[in-house]
């Protein structure tokens, strides 16, 4: 299943729960932006034998494709490429104000459409909070000084965010377009007079 | 178990619902291109085909190459609308084009191959079923349980040209047409059960107000109690009104973009896309949270510079009320009638949009019409509760009103028309609570599909909307230069149900056979006490409906050019569309008169 590809790339335990797999395919994408921050040093793509032909490569996996076509989708909707590799430290607060709006409303309406998110807790931040034996430790981080064994108590920082379901577009004809690997995130864009 | 289905073929959007034996309508998820490269499952299909450039995508398995559809479709097209075909449904009943010739996009100078609004219907039904089995693999459709919603305003070579489409996309013969605004107010008895009864009550007259993104649609139903039960019956349409939410968001976005040039800004086109969408939020935010005063806007450039390039603007409460409420739901009064001509001598060709923004002045017009079709039949008059309303006003108001269409989603726009009927009624009109106004016409289809099949549950007694008359050359002396006025005989009335049979007794008329000869076709939705075999004068106040040149067949062993003396015949067939036959007596031979052709 598509979902369950793209969130596996990136989370260090495939037997770990579905729910918990889902939230992670979104930490994953932030990694991805991350590495596109970075230049090519940390691009995925390693051939060791530069002389294999491009077309020899082995078939990228069907979810790394879907995690680009959607980062395509924040970039269309919400711009996301563009703002995270535009330089920004000359220009002012009011501008990065204004394309923070274009950022917000676009990807805002692209995560909303393909996921379904809601806090993982309902309680206010700052909640006195007990977490006894058999708590969800995949959902949970613990920090301060955290003893051996449960039950914990402390205080609600962060309510948490995971996804009740995942309807990431489904990529086609990847391979047909020009022999890339990967979908384009945003494609050159051309005016004809 | 049967899956009953209904398809809302909309000028903006498909929709596809299903219902069980139980009802229970939801919407069925429609697999679509919605990126370049991507396919999901969403409940809207945009009723929109992109045209691609030679080689320009490559087609999905199931897509041809020659066209796209789904969300991709539209967002593709929207800065090419050279490629983009759009609101082919309103084609259906444009007064004076042919919609089976290949006329779309419109205006397109650059695509070579063009589509007839009839083709472009029938794809966009294929894809909402094929969509729909992508999406659903063990989603068995049968035609026979299933429903295609049209607008009341449809007349019935549009209703027969929408059935057609079905018949071409595979839905067979057997494929049933709903108004619109019934399917809403099936959505909404279905949504509350038996619960219904206590909203409404004998004697009611209610408005079904429907506001979608181009058209809006108007109908009248009235309630009776008749054994202790009570019972439904459609009693008005309205007309085809190109007029919605997108003119909306149009003007707004003008507005603003009109303050920018003031200021030295000017947005290309691109830019003013951004805008119409950036308004659309604005809009809705702004109507639904009243306290807040103004919303920033934010038009990104097309470049890849977005902190360095993106132009701010905002949206006030003032400029929303202005030309929203002001400009589309001004309290007018009960007789301020709309524009119905442009200033301008001549109009550009294309779609006849509604040249009056003003919808609380199409309603007062649709509901003074509605008052002279009830004033005009006895039997209408029974259904609204005797004349006494009608001499309370020049308008047929009703008490209460459902509200369908994206439009109604804010409260603002609810409370407007409230409080505008309530002011020309002298008293408060009522809202039926628990409208569903995005995919109330879906769902309600759906649910009618069930209660058409079953027998079950309350169903709205409608009929055809219209009443029909065919042109009829007066016999009278030549006079050079003059043609002999046209009169109109009424053929079909007003209200003839499923099943429904009328002849014309006692008058022949004279058909010539074996030669091109024109039939002309009008109808009216303000003539309900109109008979068979009625005779009008001339055809004012009537619509020209539909013009059809042919050649009828000669009767067997006579020779062509000869006047044959028939008999007229009218039926409504079992799925609702209007038939009519020419028959000759002595002989039995018929022929049929297809309503579908319609010509400049």
């Amino acid at each position: 299943m598509a979902l369950l590809n793209a969130a596996v790339l990136f989370y260090p335990d495939p037997s770990a729960q579905l729910g918990v797999t889902a939230l992670s395919g979104l930490t994953g994408l932030g990694l991805l932006v991350a590495s596109l921050r970075g230049g090519e040093t940390k691009a995925p793509v390693s051939v060791p034998a530069p002389a294999v032909a491009a077309q020899e490569a082995p078939a990228p996996a069907r979810g790394e494709a879907e995690v680009v076509a959607f980062l395509a989708l924040l970039q269309e909707k919400g711009r996301l490429v563009d703002f995270v590799q535009e330089e920004i430290s000359g220009a002012s607060d009011e501008q990065v104000g204004a394309a923070a709006r274009v950022i917000h409303d676009g990807c805002r309406k692209v995560i909303n459409e393909y996921f379904e998110i809601a806090p993982i807790r309902t309680e206010a931040e700052g909640t006195p909070l007990q977490l006894g034996e058999g708590y969800d430790a995949g959902a949970h981080r613990l920090i301060g000084s955290v003893p051996d064994r449960p039950p914990y108590r402390g205080r609600l920082v962060h309510p948490g965010w995971e996804t009740r379901s995942v309807k990431l577009p489904r990529v086609h004809g990847a391979d047909a377009e020009g022999g890339r690997r990967w979908p384009v995130i945003a494609p050159v864009e051309v005016e004809i007079n | 178990m049967s899956t009953f289905f209904g398809i809302d073929l909309g000028t903006s959007h498909c929709a596809l619902a299903t219902a069980n034996d139980r009802g229970e309508p939801k919407l069925a998820p429609i697999t679509q291109r919605v990126t370049a490269s991507g396919v999901a499952e969403k409940d809207l299909l945009p009723s929109a085909i992109y045209l691609p450039a030679q080689g320009e995508q490559t087609p999905l398995p199931w897509e041809s190459e020659r066209f796209l559809t789904g969300v991709f479709a539209r967002e593709r097209g929207a800065l090419q609308p050279d490629r983009l075909i759009t609101s082919a449904k309103s084609w259906l009943c444009h007064p004076h084009a042919d919609p089976r010739s290949p006329l779309l996009p419109w205006g397109s100078a650059t695509v070579e191959e063009k589509w007839s609004p009839l083709e472009v219907t029938r794809q966009l039904l294929l894809h909402a079923l094929e969509g729909s089995r992508q999406a659903q693999p063990d989603l068995e459709l049968d035609p026979k349980c299933g429903v295609i919603t049209v607008p009341a305003s449809f007349d019935e070579s549009a209703r027969t040209l929408t059935l057609e489409a079905a018949r071409l996309a595979g839905l067979g013969e057997e494929i049933t047409l709903l108004e619109e605004p019934q399917a809403a107010f099936y959505a909404w008895l279905e949504r509350h059960g038996n619960d219904w009864r206590t909203q409404v009550s004998p004697g009611d007259l209610l408005l079904v107000c429907d506001v979608g993104g181009g058209t809006a649609d108007f109908s009248l139903i009235a309630v009776s109690g008749r054994d202790g039960s009570l019972a439904l019956e459609r009693v008005a349409v309205g007309e085809h009104l190109l007029l919605g939410g997108d003119n909306m968001d149009l003007a707004l976005a003008h507005g603003v973009s009109d303050a920018l040039a003031a200021s030295g800004t000017e947005l290309d086109d691109w830019q003013f896309l951004a805008l119409v969408q950036a308004a659309r939020s604005a809009k809705e935010t702004l109507l639904r949270d009243r306290s807040l005063e103004e919303v920033s806007l934010a038009i990104p450039t097309r470049g890849r510079g977005l902190v360095a390039s993106t132009i701010r603007a905002s949206l006030s409460r003032e400029q929303v009320e202005t030309f929203v409420l002001e400009g589309f739901f001004p309290q007018t009064a009960p007789d301020d009638l709309p524009t119905l001509r442009r200033s301008g001598g001549l109009r550009e060709a294309g779609l006849p949009y509604a040249p009056d923004a003003a919808i609380s002045r199409h309603l007062a017009r649709f509901l003074s019409r509605a008052h002279l079709n009830a004033a005009s039949s006895p039997q209408l008059l029974e259904a609204i509760g005797g004349a006494e309303r009608l001499e309370r006003s020049p308008l047929l108001l009703p008490d209460a009103i459902l509200f369908n269409g994206g439009v109604f989603n804010a409260p603002v726009l609810r409370a407007r028309v409230m409080e505008l009927l309530s002011g020309w009624a002298g008293r408060p009109v009522r809202e039926l609570e628990g409208a569903q106004p995005d995919h109330a016409v879906a769902l309600g289809a759906a649910a009618y599909a069930r209660l058409r099949s079953t027998g079950e549950g309350v169903r709205i007694r409608a009929g055809t909307a219209r009443s029909y008359y065919i042109g009829m050359e007066s016999a009278a002396m030549a006079v050079p230069g003059r043609r002999p006025a046209t009169k109109a005989l009424c053929v079909a009335p007003q209200g003839m149900e499923e099943g429904a049979r009328h002849a014309i007794e006692g008058e022949e008329f004279f058909l010539y056979t074996g030669e091109a000869t024109e039939f002309r076709f009008f109808s009216s939705e303000v003539r309900s006490g109109d008979e068979p075999g009625t005779l009008l004068p001339n055809t004012a106040g009537l619509e020209e409906s539909a013009r059809l040149e042919t050649t009828l067949p000669p009767l067997e062993g006579r020779p062509p050019g000869e006047e044959v003396p028939v008999r007229m015949e009218a039926l409504v067939s079992e799925l609702g569309n209007l038939e009519l036959y020419l028959v000759h007596q002595p002989t039995g031979q018929r022929w049929k008169l297809e309503l579908n052709v319609r010509m400049e």
